[in-house]
């Protein structure tokens, strides 16, 4: 995984890419890594975009395929709570590549769910073309309120197995659910309710993995009020910027309680650590992994852009 | 320092012990749970229903009963639906390939894999004197029926026990379980449909005759069903639910009943054979929350039983559950004084209860109203045992998670003291959090910036405009001058369109609202009438106490509080007099 | 009509692999189990029957029934109007070839239900379990009055390609009902005598029933049966050893058909539903007080229909009385009374 600033926008020398593919959003974050990627580089351009969205969903899309006018650009439309459409829609579009291609997927406003689905497919598709994902990491989250206000989203529509992620379960083990938490402790708290597992495992994101301390206090308080309600849940540390970390410490959390429990993980925080989480449970399949949608987002102060962006390659890992 | 007495624990976490001496009879009220037929149960999360189901689980109903097990009326097996274990989305896949037999197998699986399990748990050893009848089973009933769908077993060696049979089984049944339900998954990310080759069960040939010949085992009640338990059956895909279904509708009452709960999110009552399950030919139904709305008198005694068994239990106290949850007295006092003075000036000889009708009706009314007019900075406490089961609203939760933390509140506040009783301060404060809480942990403050187009409104927000405004309509009736100020439901006078009926579905789901029926003002049918939770009285400052209130309308009239939530209530204002607004053309007749 | 219909057999074996799941070979997989039930099964249903039940001799349930089970199920239905899909006649065939194979487990007690262990022994090269099940499950719901066809799972979807289980089935068994033909009767044996008493009335019954057609398009099975004088002045010993003229027999059974009709007629569609069943028995006699002869009637649904002749508390006898009392207007009134 490489840090890249944007100011200094330079990729690893010969990298082209046959196919970018990235996702509208409500989030500035969207237009991140399209503004600045040179655009010599790309050849065709596919931008997924929900129907029924937010108005500023529809601008930023026409943001972005303005960005890449001079592109051969597809819009791939994408149904809200429909997941097995939208992978079928992924697995149609990718059989329709050219073989051997090379896939850059910015993965910074795909949901969580789509990003894993994403990497079932890249795994399914890895002897057939070579992917890199991009991600643009958030220096502010709800920067429309005061910070002790922070929100993102309220309230919880659905809970789902993550398609392509259904775990294999014995009806005969307990279940363990192990939450990887951010800012939303509220949303992690209504999962453990729902799901009423045997056992809790509580991730914390590590402070020094925080963008800086203000949140980071935030995440700890979150947390603790967490805790407080499940006072006899387990709990560990990640990272949120380093996938092998994280990586290792999921694998390390699953092989506790593989043998006795049914393991559902829920990722609730940065799109690293869920891919994080998606990588272990390729390697892993009998861990579930769970997708709680919302019923509403903070669309006027989401996020603010980092500066940089990682770029990972992800033949290192599939 | 002291155990809360009030603290919320799931059923299966409690011991047999312990749910046998915290369990309030509920059964007077839901007889039909422990009769011979298949039931559901219905009602919100914390309504009470996992813990009916655990109370009569075989080891609690032996203590309760003061027998073994195989005196015991019937053997109930619980069966826990969790979120996405036996429904996940790759399933959805089967839609195009074999949705019933796979599913029906995957549940028939499930369901026995867990029973044998269950049974391994609860009955344990004392399964061991029964090994030889146990073997023969294995080995004539159980190993020959897999043996005829083409699935072969082992023999066990000559030192299994009982309690070793039944695990193995469990084991064996879980293996064709996670055999199906692998095809399944990988058939779901696969280009091709190719064939499932392994066995396949169903309740009709397998579950049910392995049933039957379980019961043989003198471990069980002779002549006395199973009642298999499937708890919150509402997490089971539409296919599972059908197929379900078309287990309750076959006469199996003999040998095996199903009771089914949900928490009102049942997704369908037809079967896969195309009919439909109706009550009461195919099953009996109780619906708790509606059972405890419409009737607060009994879910009043029960609440008090439970509150006053909890504290004997966990604080060694015998206090009574008004005492423990006390009134503001001055507020109550002052009420009692207009309700003195209300009767004075209501008196009419010729009409008997004219005077005390009067007084119960306006005497919370006119204090309420008095504060507002004295701008004391004083508000109305909703302290009170009474009225904190009447916010509740027929949902035992509703009281316990504050009641909890109340107790919590008080103990950090309070560290070595005794505690016999909570507060008014803070049971004011905790109730209204809950209440807000209540209201707001679904909906957000903030609309779209495109409130003003009906089509991009969402069912959420709909429904937060609509309990909004029933919320603000009840407030502003409760401080009028109206005859019927304490309303707390809408009556329909017409059908609801299908855009009205799915926001308050939502509403009921969400247990905001609750669904019943009255006569209606002709005396020529029934109306529906929605009632509003009234875990939301201090958010918007009603009154809990009385069931009488409801205001008719028609449904385009309520229509217009999904989408201009100010119109409804403006209009509604003028009516009662205190409209900002006069040149608005009013809703109501 | 007769004869106009193509035998869906001789259809099924005319299709291409690209028309089914996969595009399997299909037909192949057919005629790897018929041949076997053929070699194996059919010709070895009676004797194994009259092994287990002595008493009992069984009309033909072998492969000359098979054959004539699938010429009904041709006339019933006209192939080449895309009532069935070529996936579905797969099926239909299949049941059709092990239905009653059931006898060669238990003899007559419950045949039905042992279809599944027959079709087990098939490879799932040949045949997957999903199809193992579905084959057995229309299979069953040939005999049994508990509403089996009804009880089938509806819209049910095999490797993309609907298969109506209800349609099927109701095919099976009405043709399995028409298919009681002379040509299933041991008449050697009869008119020797060579079978057991309490099965000859069965022979008998066949051996009259010379023909029995359903007319597709006009909604009405045809039956032509011819009786001698012996049979008519002979009683013969029925279930449960209750002594009857064939005559009589021939009018249960004849009821029967109809009844299997109407419950057929649910699952099948409109074009395809037979509402009249139409009969002439012929009475092989030179003498003229032997009247009337032939004896024709017809067993239709006429003017209003029958349940109006009933009582609902005869009708819902479950629903509406309790420990024998009606619950009508009477009851509740007293129940008010009372309390």
């Amino acid at each position: 995984m490489i840090k890249i600033p944007l100011e200094n926008f330079r990729l690893p020398d010969g990298l082209r890419f046959d196919y970018f593919i990235c996702s509208s959003s409500f989030e500035e974050r969207c237009t991140t890594i399209s503004s600045i990627i040179p655009k010599d580089i790309v050849e065709n351009v596919i931008i997924y975009h929900f129907e029924n969205n937010y108005e500023i969903s529809d601008t930023r899309l026409s943001d972005l395929k303005r960005l890449f006018q001079d592109k051969n650009i597809e819009v791939g439309i994408l149904k809200k709570h429909l997941p097995l459409s939208n992978f079928d829609a992924f697995i149609q579009r990718f059989n329709s590549l050219r073989e051997n291609a090379c896939i850059a997927i910015d993965i910074t406003t795909f949901t969580r769910e789509n990003l894993l689905m994403l990497l079932r497919i890249a795994s399914l598709k890895k002897g057939s073309f070579r992917f890199y994902f991009f991600y643009t990491p958030s220096e502010k989250y709800s920067s429309n309120v005061d910070i002790s206000e922070l929100w993102l989203s309220r309230g919880v529509k659905e809970i789902r197995s993550v398609f392509s992620y259904p775990g294999d379960f014995s009806p005969i083990k307990s279940y363990l659910l192990i939450i990887l938490t951010g800012f939303e402790y509220e949303r992690s708290q209504i999962l453990i309710d729902i799901y009423e597992p045997t056992r809790v495992v509580l991730g914390k994101a590590t402070s020094t993995s925080s963008i800086n301390p203000e949140l980071a206090d935030i995440n700890e308080r979150n947390f603790n009020q967490l805790r407080g309600k499940n006072p006899y849940s387990d709990t560990f540390e990640f990272s949120c910027i380093d996938l092998d970390e994280t990586m290792q410490i999921i694998r390390e959390q699953i092989a506790k309680f593989e043998n006795d429990y049914n393991i559902i993980i829920a990722p609730m925080n940065n799109k690293l650590s869920s891919l994080s989480v998606g990588l272990v449970a390729l390697e892993k399949p009998f861990v579930q992994i769970c997708y709680a949608s919302t019923n509403q987002y903070n669309i006027y102060g989401y996020s603010s852009p980092s500066n940089f962006v990682y770029l990972i390659n992800l033949s290192q890992y599939l | 320092m002291n155990r809360n007495p009030f603290e919320i624990k799931t059923p299966e976490q409690n011991s047999a012990d312990e749910i046998v001496s915290l369990f309030v009879d509920v059964f007077t009220d839901f007889f039909q749970v422990k009769e011979t037929n298949h039931t559901f149960i219905n009602g919100p999360r914390g309504s009470g229903k996992s813990m009916m189901f655990r109370y009569i689980l075989p080891d609690c109903q032996r203590i309760v009963n003061k027998c073994n097990f195989n005196e015991l009326n019937f053997f109930s097996i619980y069966i826990p639906i969790k979120k996405t274990n036996i429904n996940v989305v790759d399933l959805e896949r089967l839609e195009s390939h074999a949705n019933t037999i796979l599913n029906e197998h995957l549940l028939v699986t499930y369901v026995l894999s867990i029973s044998f399990d269950f049974i391994a748990d609860t009955v344990s050893s004392e399964l061991n004197p029964y090994t030889r009848e146990i073997r023969e089973f294995y080995e004539n009933d159980f190993t020959p029926l897999l043996k005829s769908i083409g699935y072969l077993v082992d023999k066990l060696g000559e030192h299994t026990d009982g309690l070793g049979y039944f695990r193995h089984m469990a084991k064996v049944i879980a293996v064709m379980y996670r055999e199906c339900s692998s095809y399944c998954k990988k058939l779901a990310i696969s280009n091709d449909l190719f064939s499932y080759n392994g066995a396949l069960v169903d309740f009709i040939d397998f579950l049910l005759p392995l049933f039957v010949k379980l019961e043989r085992l003198p471990i069980f009640p002779e002549g006395k069903p199973f009642y298999l338990l499937f708890d919150d059956a509402g997490y089971l895909n539409r296919e599972q639910t059908k197929i379900l279904n078309t287990w309750v509708s076959y006469r199996t009452t003999k040998e095996v009943c199903i009771k089914i709960s949900t928490q009102l999110d049942y997704s369908t009552y037809l079967t896969s054979t195309g009919k439909r399950i109706d009550s009461p030919h195919d099953y009996s139904e109780i619906n708790i929350a509606t059972k405890y709305t419409s009737s607060g008198e009994d879910y009043f005694k029960k609440i008090k039983m439970i509150v006053e068994k909890r504290l004997q239990i966990y604080l060694g106290a015998e206090i009574n559950a008004e005492d423990f949850f006390p009134h503001d007295k001055e507020q109550e006092e002052r009420i009692k004084d207009i309700y003195e003075s209300i009767l004075e000036s209501k008196l009419d000889p010729e009409k008997k209860y004219a005077g005390t009708d009067a007084a119960r009706r306006y005497c919370r009314s006119e204090f309420v109203k008095e504060l507002k007019t004295k701008r004391s900075g004083m508000t109305y406490s909703y302290a009170g045992f009474d009225q904190l089961v009447a916010i509740s609203s027929g949902v035992i939760r509703h009281f316990l998670a504050p009641a909890q933390e109340m107790y919590s509140l008080l103990q950090a506040r309070n560290q070595n003291s005794t505690i016999n009783s909570i507060p008014n301060g803070i049971q004011d404060e905790v109730i209204t959090k809950y209440s807000e809480k209540f209201l707001t942990d679904e909906f957000d403050k903030i609309f779209l910036d495109s409130r003003d187009d009906e089509l991009q409104l969402k069912r959420a927000d709909k429904l937060k405009n609509l309990v909004d405004s029933l919320g603000q309509l009840f407030h502003a009736i409760f401080v009028s001058d109206r005859k019927e100020r304490v309303v707390f439901s809408v009556a329909l006078t017409d059908k609801p369109d299908h855009e009205l009926q799915d926001v308050i579905d939502l509403g009921i789901k969400y247990g905001y609202l609750h669904k019943s029926t009255i006569g209606n003002k002709t005396g020529t049918g029934r109306n529906t009438l929605y009632i509003l939770s009234r875990v939301l009285s201090p958010f918007y400052k009603l009154n809990p106490l009385s069931f009488a209130g409801y205001q008719f309308m028609s449904s385009d009239t309520l229509k217009v509080a999904l989408t201009r939530p100010n119109d409804f209530i403006n209009s509604y204002l003028r009516k009662l007099g205190k409209s900002d607004n006069e040149d608005e053309p009013t809703l109501f007749d | 009509m007769i004869g106009e219909n193509q035998n869906i057999e001789e259809w099924f074996l005319e299709q291409s692999s690209g028309v089914f799941p996969n595009s399997g070979d299909y037909v192949s997989k057919y005629k790897i189990i018929r041949d076997y039930m053929n070699a194996q099964i059919h010709s070895e249903i009676k004797s194994i029957v009259v092994q287990l039940i002595p008493e009992i001799y069984l009309n033909d349930h072998g492969e000359k029934h098979v054959k004539k089970v699938i010429e009904k199920a041709s006339e019933i239905i006209n192939i080449n109007e895309s009532i069935l899909s070529p996936y579905e006649v797969f099926f239909l065939l299949l049941a059709i070839q092990i239905h009653d194979a059931g006898h060669i487990i238990n003899g007559r007690t419950g045949h039905e239900q042992n279809a599944r262990e027959i079709i087990g022994k098939f490879g799932r090269e040949t045949i997957s379990s999903v199809e193992k099940h579905y084959v057995s499950s229309i299979a069953k719901t040939h005999s049994g009055k508990q509403d089996p066809i009804g009880n089938l799972p509806e819209g049910q979807v095999v490797s993309n390609q609907k298969v109506n289980l209800k349609l099927i089935a109701s095919i099976l068994r009405l043709a399995d009902e028409l298919a009681d033909d002379a040509t299933r009767a041991s008449t050697f044996l009869l008119e020797n005598e060579k079978i057991s008493e309490k099965s000859t009335i069965y022979h008998a019954y066949s051996s009259c029933l010379d023909s029995c057609v359903a007319l597709t398009g006009s909604h009405q099975i045809k039956m032509n049966l011819y009786l001698t004088e012996s049979h008519l002045g002979r009683k013969y010993i029925a279930e449960s050893d209750k002594e009857i003229f064939l005559l009589d027999e021939i009018y249960k059974r004849n009821i029967k058909t109809y009844l299997e009709c109407l419950y057929c007629n649910r699952f099948l569609p409109e074009k395809y539903r037979y509402t009249t069943v139409n009969v002439d028995i012929h009475i092989e006699t030179e003498n003229s007080a032997i009247t009337p002869n032939p004896i024709s009637y017809r067993l239709m649904e006429n003017g209003y229909p029958e349940m109006a002749n009933k009582s609902i508390f005869e009708i819902c006898s479950e629903d509406l009385t309790r420990s024998g009392e009606n619950l009508d207007g009477r009851y509740y009134c007293d129940l008010l009374t009372k309390n």
